[in-house]
């Protein structure tokens, strides 16, 4: 068989694939229907496409709490009704087919999982609110093999991958502790160690300086950085969970991952790195009032060039 | 312009992207030997399979890719699974042809089944001789449980090129039968096909395909030719391996360990490792007769599943 490079497509599967196009579903498309990002805001009977790393799943929001949302998967596939999963129609959705949501799979999910919107099926979320509420039995059939195979199959795929979206992992762990303390006696350091930590945290002497100091507080990253070159690292002040919190909003998402591209970090690294960046920031501002942390976020964009709308 | 980003221009699959899911459907086609056309994979046999897929589940994919991917890794992930999800159903109704036969043969020859005469509602289907029943109109799977309620049916899978094992007639007729009767209704021929494929499913399971390249030869193997196998095996233990599939064959010498064994065995998460060993189990309930040699038939079953793999 020839490499799939130099393949050749048949027409009739390119003119079947125009068939079931779905423009509507397109980001630019999603963007005209919901807003650009720094306005998105979850709420109940929106369908929300939730991320981590390769897993993607849309999920139906039930309720919304600042920092997490109930939920329940809603799988593109119309699978038979059965006591633990409901189909919604084609005409309550802007899908070209019925949807499958899962009740039996409710679950609470950290608001930082919500990618984008994709939907809203507005008062059609309050029978599958209801559903969650008062489950089906499951009737006891003659035999474990007469189950349908393919709706046990999905479910159990489901039930994985909303345990690994919200595992969470050593490097979440650790980056949401405060660090260590630890004093750097900058007379004992030899010059070419100084350098070494410049070119490892990509920043000028000044700023190594301004880092050892603790003029400046490091970021986790940066303090791993320090704590191997140096042997220890200054304390860190963890920023205000405020901001920490407002971080995890998807509408924040485009600058997260422009940050973890940027820097090879995971989702929760990013976030907390731009929380550092930003909390930095808004402690050499001063004013009466109390911060607004959007408004702190966008000014701290805007200073540093960074658009939290731009196209990805 | 990858795949992901042409299909979010388009709003569609082209070129890209139907060239991905040609490369994924090549390498996945491979786990399912009961698939090989009599000439082996070629460029368009895989591309009748790319068809038939897309024909089923097109629009579906197009709007899932397009709603819950979010970049050419989550797309490709998603494309991946969707496949398997379609091989496996394909590989299940694979002897669709051979069971619709069977069941003709059986519902003409016995005096017990009669079909509706024309003028009557249901003309054609098949029912219960001396009542008088609508079409059966409701949810095919309660029928798939009153098949499954009838006892003492052995020789319940197959797998690979063997052919379709079912089970006596007298068994056959049994289940026909109490689907009728839980049916209360006439069926149609195609129905009653269905339900059997359910009753019977060939040995295709998911985790088949998620096992890796060594463990899956292995298992595939046709037995004679492993010089492995020096001893003799009972009968009845062969017909037990031959009907389980890759995957379980792979699963069963793991079975009493940890379920962290099984998802690295095979492959999977927490969730499918579970279900993947309660369907085993069932299975094995299924096949392992049910007297004095139930459990030297499971050891040597066993035994030939750790020869290979």
């Amino acid at each position: 068989m020839t490499s799939s490079e130099t393949v050749w497509v048949p027409k009739h599967l390119v003119a079947l694939a125009q068939q079931v196009a779905a423009p509507q579903l397109t980001e630019s498309a999603l963007e005209r229907r919901f807003g650009p990002r720094s306005t998105w805001a979850p709420a109940p009977g929106q369908i929300w496409r939730a991320l981590r790393d390769d897993i993607g799943l849309l999920v139906l929001l039930l309720a919304v709490d600042a920092d997490s949302v109930t939920a329940v998967p809603v799988t593109v596939e119309p699978i038979t009704e059965n006591p633990g999963s409901m189909l919604i129609e084609g005409e309550v959705t802007s899908l070209n087919s019925p949807v499958t949501v899962w009740p039996g799979l409710c679950r609470e999910l950290p608001i930082s999982l919500l990618d984008r919107p994709v939907d809203d099926v507005g008062t059609a979320a309050r029978q599958v609110a209801d559903r969650v509420a008062r489950p089906q039995k499951v009737s006891e059939a003659a035999s474990p093999l007469s189950a349908d195979p393919d709706v046990s199959e999905a479910r159990a795929a489901l039930e994985d991958d909303l345990a690994a979206m919200t595992e969470v992992t050593a490097t979440e762990v650790e980056t949401t502790e405060a660090e260590t303390a630890g004093g750097i006696n900058i007379d004992a350091l030899a010059p070419e160690t100084l350098d070494e930590a410049a070119t490892r945290l990509g920043a000028p002497l000044p700023v190594v300086l301004d880092l050892i100091d603790g003029k400046r507080a490091p970021t986790p990253q940066e303090a791993v950085i320090m704590r191997e070159v140096f042997g220890a690292a200054p304390t860190a002040t963890p920023p205000p969970l405020g901001l920490v919190t407002e971080f995890n909003q998807p509408r924040w998402r485009g600058l997260v991952r422009q940050r973890k591209r940027r820097d090879e970090l995971t989702d929760s690294e990013a976030r907390l790195a731009l929380a550092y960046e930003v909390s930095a920031m808004a402690a050499r501002q001063t004013g009466d009032q109390a911060p607004s942390w959007p408004d702190r976020i966008r000014r701290w964009a805007e200073a540093h060039q960074l658009d939290p709308d731009a196209a990805e | 312009m990858d795949a992901y980003r042409e299909l979010q221009q388009l709003g569609r699959f082209d070129q890209l992207g139907l060239k991905l899911l040609y490369t994924f459907m090549r390498e996945e086609v491979r786990r399912f030997p009961v698939l090989e056309p009599g000439a082996g994979w070629t460029e368009d046999s895989v591309w009748e399979w790319v068809q038939s897929f897309f024909v089923a589940k097109g629009p579906q994919v197009t709007d899932a890719v397009l709603a819950q991917t979010a970049g050419l890794p989550s797309m490709e992930r998603y494309l991946r699974r969707s496949i398997r999800n379609f091989l496996v159903s394909e590989a299940r109704k694979t002897p669709v042809g051979s069971v619709r036969r069977k069941i003709e043969e059986l519902l003409a020859a016995t005096p017990k089944f009669d079909q509706v005469p024309s003028g009557t509602p249901g003309a054609g289907r098949w029912q219960l001789i001396g009542v008088q029943y609508f079409p059966y109109a409701g949810e095919l799977r309660p029928l798939v449980a009153a098949a499954y309620s009838v006892p003492g049916v052995r020789a319940v899978r197959w797998s690979g090129e063997r052919r379709a094992p079912l089970a006596s007639d007298e068994s056959l007729i049994a289940i026909l039968e109490a689907v009728f009767s839980a049916a209360a209704g006439s069926l149609e021929v195609a129905e009653l096909t269905w339900i059997f494929l359910q009753r019977f499913p060939a040995a295709a399971e998911f985790a088949d395909a998620m096992l890796d390249q060594l463990a899956f030869d292995l298992a595939v193997a046709p037995f004679e030719d492993r010089p492995d196998v020096l001893v003799e095996v009972g009968e009845r233990a062969r017909e037990v391996y031959a009907q389980l599939s890759p995957s379980q064959r792979v699963l069963l010498p793991h079975l009493h360990k940890p379920v962290s064994d099984h998802m690295q065995v095979l492959g999977v998460g927490r969730t499918q490792a579970f279900e993947a060993t309660r369907k085993l189990k069932a299975v094995l309930g299924e096949l392992v007769p049910d007297d004095d040699l139930g459990e030297n038939v499971i050891l040597e079953v066993l035994r030939l599943c750790l020869i290979a793999p």
